[in-house]
């Protein structure tokens, strides 16, 4: 960080000096929670709680179009980088891309701008501004960075970029033009301004064209300047001439124009004579000029154009150093072009995250130059970080959108690529998202699942558990305890069950329970549950034979809790005094041992005198029939 | 830009010393010198008195909420040597009541939930006591004379894997570590061993009483943190790889006492409170320094549009 | 993303999507509802032709939802209905004089919500037949909703132990609901009494959640349900509730199943893992009327005779709904985007 900020500054209303002011984190990401103490027991206390948010622009709705089409490019770039081969063309298309959604959101913003009130326009208008620069920076570094430029000479990349991002003067030169009034210089004030503009741009078509227009267009200086300017070499990497052939011959043509505007030959018009001068290379009137530019990287364009037309990447620095300091520039957005231009990224990034766009720039484009293998930063060491950076811009922004109500799922899918801490802050991020609706529940717990966060999805799952039993549903508590594959939560729910049977003699959510197939084995105690849930069902449908093999298992199963024995032993009663003998000897046996093991449950005290009695019955009917079967 | 999202008039009749919110974000507890515990929705900007709790009979100096997974849950600890456990049943309640203090219980604080339900307690008796849920009852565990003088805060390490924790002995899952600043200028690391916890480290910086520890959420195979602020002025982040040798990193001298640190969710960033009526936001950059990336203050509007630089 | 798929981003999340079918033309108009922002919408589309001759959808008018949108069904022409994340189910019509715009002529509010804690609960889908309305939601609970009447005409309060996820009207007399659990019921409305006429189960080897119900447009038996896992089961109800033909399809939760409405040998379905898939067997076409009991869907899985082509490259989000008229196909998806897709072969 510069030492110049000065920090963010927010104001809190009505704290009195004498207040003390306290902070803390709130536990969604970069909420601070402001509360305050009286100091001396003699001031007076006041009892708010102030809950502060950053304002994220990239929130709201004109700009979610922005965040969520963007979201689409980075993940496909994020599958770019493991594929092997060139894959600069590729990158450059992404980079495209990248700009289209940048051209699209500024176009819908002058959309709605244009049609809304004025107190929204204001911040629309703002938009408008932060987009405009992170489109033209972005433009630049896709020309300097991720495009390749044939011979490396770059003006003409340059002069593309500025003709793109400041069209206005051209728009008037082709208005004018369309209009093919001879005399147009009379008919329109702004005449000059076009054609100064166009020159600047290095439109030398058009400078011609509204020349051709002007009143005096037969007048032997006018006919000079357009034999001038239909001579002048431009270079081209096509073009058969090497950098040297065609600096010979550029500076034989520029030769030639000197001493012709030393012999006053274009005197005539002051204007035209000016223009003349520029095409020179006369760095004073370059500086005169620059009252019809609106960035200084216009008249750096036009030096280029007019004093080294053949300038190589590397001699950029110093052209763009020059002029910007004699501007005196000084937008985040114009350090950051000349960062660009001075091939300064690790400064081009501390200034492109001044541009009040949450980090979206940021993040994007430091990801974009990492999968060009073109983001080398140092730190002060000399030590490499550009992984570090790399992901501490994705981390930042990613969280930023983990903090909307809506834009988390965006949010996660870039923490997923950040390889050293992404995971570990989704993680953190996911719990700390409101439920809400099964269906939100199911999204989060998709995206636990994807990235084998299995105790979140435990936990997500408990939780959304205990909230079905706040609400009375049992059942579905069990269900989602299931899904948490929680075993000490599952017992517990069983445990609800058995424990509501036992008070009131009825088994809740048997729709669930007798569908419970192999999950019933999810628990000692939900085994249990399931099984005796089915010996009921055997009972109520008359099935006694396999309700009382059921119960005789349950009761040598050792699942049995301590206060359900008197319930189970309960239930054997009418299965022993039943009209045909159910229950074997052996079955007798069994469940003589368990009611001295078990019988001594104070509420089982008023019947286990008549158990003992249905068992000796039992018994001495099944030993008589056992006793015939083996006789015969 | 920075705005205020919600302005909670608690209705305490005292000043208020804690608040908190859950896991979500979507509820406040406060507590104050009026002796209660006050639960507040938080819903579309708007505020709801869920419950106002009483139990306490002396100024409640903190509240903390445990893992939702755990249901409702809230700590509050007083002056009046209590510890109060409330759940939402329903209506929220008074569910266990701790009064193994003999003076002041100055700070709570919930285990990292993968522990299970646990609560640190530090009190102005000097000793720490940690609560451990067993179902319907809870057992405790003491450390006497942690802090001579007093024990002002208590702080748990959070549950890392024990790969990457090199001192790690025990076979089972994460160690077990609590963090605690006292009267004595020290902060403490305590350590787990069976049922016992261990003096394992004594960091000794402050010049003057520390009045809040906090350790860094755990991202990443990052080293440990911990921050501490004092009486001193100072805000001092500790790192160590080990656990056993901590290097002390002065964040800032600042021109009042310093009361409460506190990391954001994922870390990072940690806000700094103090006497001269200022809440700070600082962050260390990727080359390792902390710098200031906001500040609160009373009088000075105007905000310009940057949020946070990572460089 | 290939040519005949066109996209536009719409600032929020699509929870559905639904055509405004139109008689004898095709359809031009179509609804969707959002869902996870504080306030949602039901906004009515129109396509326009923009300076480059280009079709694109454009908002024709808006209406804002408390809760997320959770089905939207047509039930008359300009007339439908819509349920939310709080338990309300809604009537609206697109209303055009003297300038377009929604019309709500009645609302069935908190009819689900937890007894217990009288908290709201989400309708999580209804279904429609004719005037009929049935809903159902997390709180297991079905209600009989009739266009002109406010009062419901039947509620099954415990219907289901367990969150109910789809439903489906069979027959004006009969309902298949499908829960959590993967729990599938058939309920007969002519019973009064408020158990289900039979029970059967998604699936027998994985619990996973019913998300999607479609039934057949004309051979209304066979039934399609989609999972949590991403599987597909389909079954014939009238012979017995065994499934015909069960396959693992996608690789997360089935958001919804269609059948094309004209040419029902054409099943589309989409997926919360970003997929949107075509099961054409035009070649069997004619199957569907044999009455061997041999319906194409019964040897999808086990033969190649059904072809199954993606109609877009996976979304990184989930695809939560999708509606087709004739040849051109809606799908509303979490990346805050709806897409068209044009010229598909049916």
């Amino acid at each position: 960080m510069d030492e110049n900020d000065s920090p963010l500054t927010i104001d809190i209303p009505n704290v009195p000096k004498h207040l003390r002011i306290t902070g803390s984190w709130v536990n969604s990401n970069r909420i601070g929670i402001y509360k305050k103490l009286a100091k001396g027991s003699s001031e007076k206390y006041d009892p708010t709680v102030y809950i502060l948010r950053p304002d994220i622009i990239l929130f709201s709705p004109q700009l979610r179009k922005l965040v969520n089409e963007s979201n689409g490019v980075f993940l496909s770039i994020q599958k770019i980088k493991s594929v092997s081969g060139d894959v600069r063309p590729e990158l450059l298309k992404h980079s495209k891309q990248y700009r289209s959604i940048l051209r699209a959101c500024i176009e819908s913003l002058q959309d709605i701008c244009g049609k809304c009130l004025s107190d929204k326009k204001e911040s629309l208008e703002n938009f408008l501004t932060i987009f405009y620069q992170i489109e033209c920076v972005w433009h630049l570094i896709e020309i300097l960075y991720v495009d390749v430029v044939p011979g490396d000479v770059i003006l003409p990349q340059l002069l593309e970029w500025i003709r793109f991002h400041f069209p206005s003067r051209e728009l008037v030169a082709v208005k004018i033009l369309a209009q093919k009034t001879i005399g147009a210089d009379l008919e329109y004030p702004n005449y000059w301004e076009a054609v100064i503009g166009c020159a600047l741009h290095g439109k030398l078509d058009l400078v011609r064209a509204l020349l051709a227009l002007h009143s005096k267009a037969d007048h032997p200086a006018f006919v000079m300047a357009e034999n001038v300017l239909k001579t002048m070499p431009i270079y081209n990497v096509y073009g058969g001439y090497s950098i040297d052939g065609f600096t010979t011959c550029w500076k034989r043509w520029q030769l030639e124009l000197c001493s012709n505007l030393n012999s006053k030959a274009f005197i005539v018009d002051t204007n035209l004579e000016m223009i003349m001068k520029l095409i020179a290379g006369e760095q004073d009137m370059l500086w005169q000029f620059s009252q019809y530019t609106d960035a200084w990287y216009e008249l750096l364009a036009a030096k280029l154009f007019y004093t080294s037309p053949c300038c190589k990447q590397p001699e950029l620095s110093l052209h763009a150093n020059n002029i910007s300091k004699r501007w005196q520039a000084n937008r985040p957005s114009d350090n950051a072009i000349r960062a660009v231009m001075e091939s300064n990224l690790h400064r081009v990034i501390k200034e492109i995250q001044y541009m009040g766009d949450n980090g979206w720039f940021a993040a994007h484009l430091v990801d974009l130059l990492y999968a060009c293998g073109k983001l080398k930063i140092l730190d002060r060491d000399q030590v490499e970080v550009s992984n570090q950076l790399h992901e501490s811009l994705i981390l930042e922004y990613g969280n930023t959108l983990m903090g909307h109500r809506s834009l988390w799922q965006c949010g996660a899918s870039y923490l997923i690529h950040c390889p050293v801490q992404g995971l570990a802050r989704l993680e953190i991020l996911l719990q700390s998202l409101p439920m809400g609706s099964e269906a939100r529940v199911n999204k989060i717990l998709d995206i636990a699942r994807d990235n084998k966060m299995d105790h979140i999805v435990t936990s997500i799952c408990k939780i959304q558990g205990l909230k079905s039993m706040k609400q009375g549903r049992l059942g579905n508590a069990l269900a989602w305890a299931l899904k948490a594959q929680d075993s000490g939560f599952t017992t517990y729910i069983a445990d609800q069950f058995l424990k509501r049977y036992a008070e009131y003699g009825e088994l809740d959510c048997r729709d669930l329970l007798e569908n419970l197939g192999f999950c019933m084995m999810a628990s000692d105690r939900l085994t249990f549950l399931g099984k005796y849930c089915e010996f009921h069902q055997m009972y109520s449908i008359g099935e006694f034979k396999e309700a009382a093999s059921l119960l005789v298992s349950l009761l040598v199963s050792n699942l049995t809790p301590k206060y359900f024995w008197s319930i189970l032993l309960s239930d054997a009663i009418p299965l022993l005094e039943a009209k045909d003998v159910i229950l074997s000897s052996s079955d007798c046996f069994e469940l003589l041992r368990c009611v001295e093991a078990h019988g001594d449950d104070l509420k089982f005290q008023n019947k286990i005198e008549i158990f003992r009695l249905a068992v000796a019955r039992n018994l001495a009917r099944a030993l008589s029939l056992e006793g015939c079967q083996v006789e015969h | 830009m920075v705005s205020v999202l919600n302005t909670v008039d608690t209705g305490h009749e005292d000043m208020i010393h804690d608040a908190e919110m859950d896991y979500y974000g979507l509820r406040l507890a406060t507590c104050s010198s009026d002796n209660s515990v006050k639960i507040f929705d938080l819903k579309n900007g708007s505020q709801s008195l869920v419950a106002d709790l009483k139990g306490h009979v002396g100024p409640v100096w903190q509240v903390t909420w445990a893992h939702p997974k755990f249901g409702n849950l809230l700590a509050s600890c007083s002056y009046d040597r209590k510890v109060i456990i409330w759940k939402e049943l329903g209506e929220w309640t008074k569910i266990y009541e701790h009064n193994g203090h003999d003076s002041s219980v100055n700070s709570v604080a919930w285990a990292p939930h993968e522990f299970g339900l646990i609560l640190a307690c530090g009190s102005s008796d000097g000793s720490v006591s940690i609560l451990i849920n067993n179902g319907d009852t809870w057992d405790t565990q003491k450390i006497t004379n942690a802090h001579t003088i007093g024990c002002n805060a208590v702080s748990w390490c959070p549950a890392i894997e024990p790969s990457f924790d090199s001192s790690g002995t025990q076979k089972n899952g994460p160690i077990k570590r609590l963090a605690t600043g006292g009267c004595d200028n020290l902060v403490k690391i305590w350590k787990e061993e069976g049922d016992r916890w261990i003096e394992e480290d004594k960091l000794e910086a402050h010049s003057d009483w520390v009045r809040d520890v906090a350790w860094a959420p755990a991202v990443g195979p990052s080293k440990a943190a911990l921050a501490s602020c004092s009486q001193d002025r100072r805000v001092i982040v500790w790192t160590s790889n080990d656990y056993t040798s901590w290097t002390p990193t002065i964040l800032n001298v600042f021109d009042d006492v310093i009361w409460n640190v506190s990391w954001s969710l994922t870390g990072g960033i940690l806000a700094v409170s103090g006497g001269d009526n200022k809440v700070s936001l600082w962050r260390e950059n990727t080359e390792g320094q902390w710098t200031c990336i906001s500040e609160t203050n009373k009088g000075q509007g105007n905000l310009n549009n940057t949020d946070q630089r990572a460089l | 993303m290939s040519e005949n798929v066109q996209g536009t981003f719409v600032s929020e999340k699509i929870s559905k999507i639904r055509w405004k079918h139109e008689d004898f033309e095709d359809a031009t108009n179509f609804i969707t509802g959002s869902w996870d922002d504080p306030v949602n919408k039901v906004t009515h589309w129109t396509f326009q032709m923009n300076d480059d001759g280009e079709s694109y959808p454009a908002v024709v008018s808006s209406y804002a939802i408390l809760g997320d949108v959770t089905e939207i069904k047509f039930i008359l022409k300009d007339f439908f209905v819509i349920s939310t994340s709080i338990g309300t189910v809604r009537l609206l019509q697109i209303h055009e004089n003297p300038y377009s715009q929604f019309k709500e002529h009645m609302s069935w509010e908190f009819i689900h919500k937890f007894d217990n804690t009288n908290d709201y609960a989400s309708c999580t889908g209804l279904s429609t037949f004719e005037q009929d309305i049935v809903s159902v939601g997390e709180d297991g609970r079905i209600n009989l909703l009739t266009a002109g009447q406010k009062q419901p005409v039947r509620s099954i309060n415990d219907a289901d132990s367990c969150s109910m996820y789809c439903i489906d009207f069979l027959r004006h007399n009969e309902i298949l609901t499908g829960n959590l659990r993967g729990h599938m019921k058939v309920w007969d409305l002519r019973n009064d009494q408020d158990l289900p006429a039979t029970t059967f189960m998604l699936s027998d080897q994985s619990k996973t959640e019913a998300t999607s119900i479609a039934h057949h447009p004309t051979q209304r038996h066979i039934v399609v349900a989609g999972g949590g896992d991403g599987s597909l089961t389909v079954w014939d109800l009238r012979h017995n509730t065994y499934p015909m033909s069960q396959l693992n399809a996608h690789a997360k939760a089935v958001s919804e199943i269609l059948f094309h409405p004209d040419r029902p040998e054409n099943l589309f379905t989409c997926s919360a893992s970003g997929e949107l898939w075509h099961w054409n067997n035009t070649q069997h076409s004619k199957l569907s009327l044999d009455p061997t009991n041999t319906h194409w869907l019964n040897t999808i899985g086990t033969n190649g005779k059904v072809n199954v082509t993606s109609l877009c490259s996976a979304m990184h989000k989930p695809i939560n709904s999708i509606d087709i008229d004739r040849s051109t196909l809606l799908f509303g998806c979490d990346n805050e985007a709806i897409y068209v897709v044009r010229n598909i072969t049916v």
